[in-house]
């Protein structure tokens, strides 16, 4: 899985100043807008919300158990169950099953997982096609590029772009009418779908007491790569088993309105092993693969466990002031957002992803929508701790330690501002200090500070109680 | 030998990962075996009564119209059959796919110049996949309906295609308003006290769908461009 961009800082800032992004990124307030209209008409949602957070909890809390329950009732239904403890893994199993099957051809639906482990790449080294299904991201793969937004994969592009790149790679008469646009890449697509042998889906849920997997989709992609080609592989982390057939009842109702605002996705499905005898349609065979791939490191961390209970709705996205300026790709990651800076550390390592928890003004939108209620920006402080704790010099350290004594102790505190309006007085310009000398240069060199005031309020305050007597 | 292997692997994968979870949770309190209650108490009670079936029946066909569906109306099956040859008719369907059960129904009124393929239940279902690809209309009945959300819901089994509501243009479903229930909940309790679990449970609420291209809203995707809903019964 790719880190952050190695840019970050130029890349967000390039981001922000493109004003052909912004103009793309503007149209994504439509999802806040419905998704806060959708919420209103449940008159129980807040209930809701806290009900789903619940059944995550303890779907998390006895993740061993639910495992195995799902594992046995799948292999039940007549599926297949693997597991995979990294990408790699995973990928390989992927391909053994293509290779022992024949096939050389596979649609796909669009899943975070698959992106995660870089699944395409690995079918294509072995000569494998792999097609994306879902509208935004064929768009996206045609490009060549990757998704920017979890729901909205290809929101950064302009119908215009769209129109110039199917001509250019799938035909069409260059019109940009998003009707025409979809029409032409179903055509295409439903000769992928009746030629491929083998369907390869994500999951939203996992049924433990069942062995059903839960897939949620608004085009009819997902039900075609269940339905037709003869081999279904379901890829899925192991955090996203729930107990009870029942525990959907909550979360089908949360799900869709927090991300695209609408009360159901246009379609379902609830998918359990393969086809049975005499059913016309549905997978011959039905194979879970169960992928850990950092998710454990996660679940170890009980300030980081919550961020297993993310539903990837892509709420968090949409309301976030810095995701609507810099957009999806600035970030450089698979997941990007809010939920992406605190999962993308976790998942690939503090080191290569150590600007992500910067990039959060901390202002608690994403906590305020997530449907489950995750605590990010909680997650995103402690991340910052731990990145300092590694990585600050001993002066910075011993300059904190000075700090924090001195705030502790009124007399020290009250010597110190003392002596720092006095020397800050020279360094100042109409009462800003704009530039510190030596170590706390870097301190200045994105902002300055107002000089500190020669009286404190405190002996103002006290010479005007006096006068007042 | 690459395929043992392959096995070991496998397994080594399944004990770590389940080892790895062990540790980490190596913190939880005992004794959180039983999950949270999430069944809402009173949806079996919202269940029972029939009085406000009427109530149901103008909630569904309102969602439908929301989502861009067609609602049709009729008293029973037979009338039901009309519509969809009328259907027939005017979209010049001159292939129609359909489940086995509407077999019985169906064929006294076949129009003379439209050919019906059913699904037959036999294990190879290659012959009515192609001719599903190739229907302008799909057939089907459905299981339940939810008037909360304008949703069908459908059950797979041997003569019940999925492809039959989901490649063919036009998907046209035949609802018995007895199959309606007012929410979520109220369904869940229904596919709970089934014995079996069938292999594919689908959701479908209204036609295909996407915004993806500038969050502008076009209607048919890869499923069904146009759902038609027929309310048999009163």
């Amino acid at each position: 899985m790719h880190a952050q961009s190695k840019n970050f800082y130029s890349d967000s800032e390039a981001a922000a100043r493109n004003k052909t992004l912004q103009s793309r990124l503007r149209i994504l307030t439509g999802f806040v807008v419905k998704r806060d209209e959708a919420f209103a008409s449940l008159p129980d949602g807040e209930d809701l919300r806290d009900q789903a957070r619940n059944i995550k909890a303890h779907s998390i809390a006895n993740l061993d158990r639910l495992l195995l329950q799902l594992e046995k009732n799948v292999n039940a239904a007549g599926g297949r169950v693997h597991w995979a403890v990294d990408g790699d893994q995973a990928c390989a199993i992927v391909l053994d099953l293509a290779r022992a099957h024949g096939v050389n051809r596979v649609v796909k639906s669009k899943s975070m997982v698959t992106e995660e482990i870089e699944l395409n790449e690995a079918l294509e080294r072995v000569g494998i096609e792999a097609i994306e299904t879902d509208l935004g991201e064929y768009i996206v793969q045609l490009a060549q590029e990757k998704p920017s937004h979890i729901i909205a994969p290809a929101v950064h592009k302009s119908r215009v772009d769209i129109a110039e790149l199917f001509a250019d790679r799938i035909g069409g008469n260059g019109s940009s009418d998003p009707g025409e646009l979809t029409l032409l890449a179903r055509r295409r697509l439903r000769e992928k779908f009746l030629s491929a042998g083998m369907g390869i889906t994500g999951a939203n849920f996992a049924i433990a007491e069942s062995g059903t997997i839960v897939l949620v989709e608004n085009e009819g992609n997902i039900r075609l790569t269940t339905s037709l080609p003869r081999i279904h592989v379901a890829i899925v982390g192991i955090e996203k088993v729930i107990p009870r057939l029942t525990d959907l009842a909550v979360f089908l109702k949360i799900l869709a309105r927090s991300a695209s605002g609408q009360k159901m996705s246009s379609y379902v499905s609830l998918i359990t092993g393969p086809r049975r005898t005499s059913e016309a349609d549905g997978a011959d065979e039905f194979h879970l693969i169960l992928l850990d791939n950092g998710r454990t490191k996660m679940l170890a961390d009980p300030e980081m466990r919550e961020a297993l209970y993310c539903l990837r709705c892509g709420a968090c996205l949409n309301v976030c002031p810095v995701y609507q300026r810099i957009g999806g790709h600035a970030y450089g990651t698979v997941y990007p957002g809010p939920i992406g800076s605190v999962v993308t550390p976790e998942l690939a390592g503090l080191a290569v992803a150590k600007d992500l928890p910067f990039a959060s003004s901390l202002c608690g939108a994403c906590r305020e929508v997530c449907p489950v209620r995750i605590n990010i920006p909680h997650m995103l402080l402690a991340l910052r701790r731990n990145w300092s704790q590694q990585s600050s010099s001993r002066l910075e350290r011993a300059a904190m330690t000075l700090w924090s004594m001195t705030m502790r102790h009124p007399l020290l505190y009250r010597m110190a501002f003392k002596v720092a309006s006095i020397i800050g007085g020279p360094m100042s310009e109409e009462g800003w200090i704009k530039q510190m000398p030596l170590v706390f240069s870097g301190w200045t060199s994105n902002r300055d500070f107002p000089r500190i005031a020669p009286r404190s309020f405190r002996s103002r305050w006290r010479d005007l109680k006096e006068s007042r007597r | 030998m690459a395929g043992l292997k392959g096995e070991q692997t496998v397994t080594d994968a399944r004990e770590q990962v389940l080892q790895r979870v062990r540790s980490a949770l190596a913190d939880r309190s005992q004794g959180e075996h039983s999950p949270p209650v999430s069944r809402p108490a009173n949806a079996s009670a919202r269940l029972g009564s029939s009085a406000n079936r009427e109530q149901l029946v103008e909630k569904l066909k309102s969602e439908l119209a929301r989502l861009r569906a067609s609602v049709y109306s009729a008293a029973d099956m037979t009338s039901a059959l009309g519509i969809v040859g009328d259907l027939a008719k005017k979209y010049g369907a001159t292939s129609v796919v359909a489940w086995s059960s509407l077999r019985r129904l169906l064929s006294p009124r076949l129009p003379g110049d439209s050919s019906f393929q059913f699904d037959e239940g036999s294990s190879d279902g290659s012959e009515f996949r192609r001719a599903a690809s190739d229907a302008v209309i799909g057939l089907t009945e459905v299981d339940y309906a939810i008037a909360e959300t304008g949703s069908l819901v459908v059950l797979s089994g041997s003569g019940r295609a999925r492809t039959a509501s989901l490649l063919p243009r036009i998907h046209v479903a035949l609802v018995r308003v007895e199959q309606i229930l007012p929410g979520l909940d109220e369904l869940f309790v229904q596919l709970d006290a089934a014995n079996e679990t069938p292999s594919a449970v689908t959701f479908i609420t209204g036609p295909s769908r996407t915004a993806d291209i500038e969050l502008t809203l076009v209607v048919g995707v890869h499923g069904p461009q146009e759902l038609h809903v027929i309310l048999v019964g009163q």
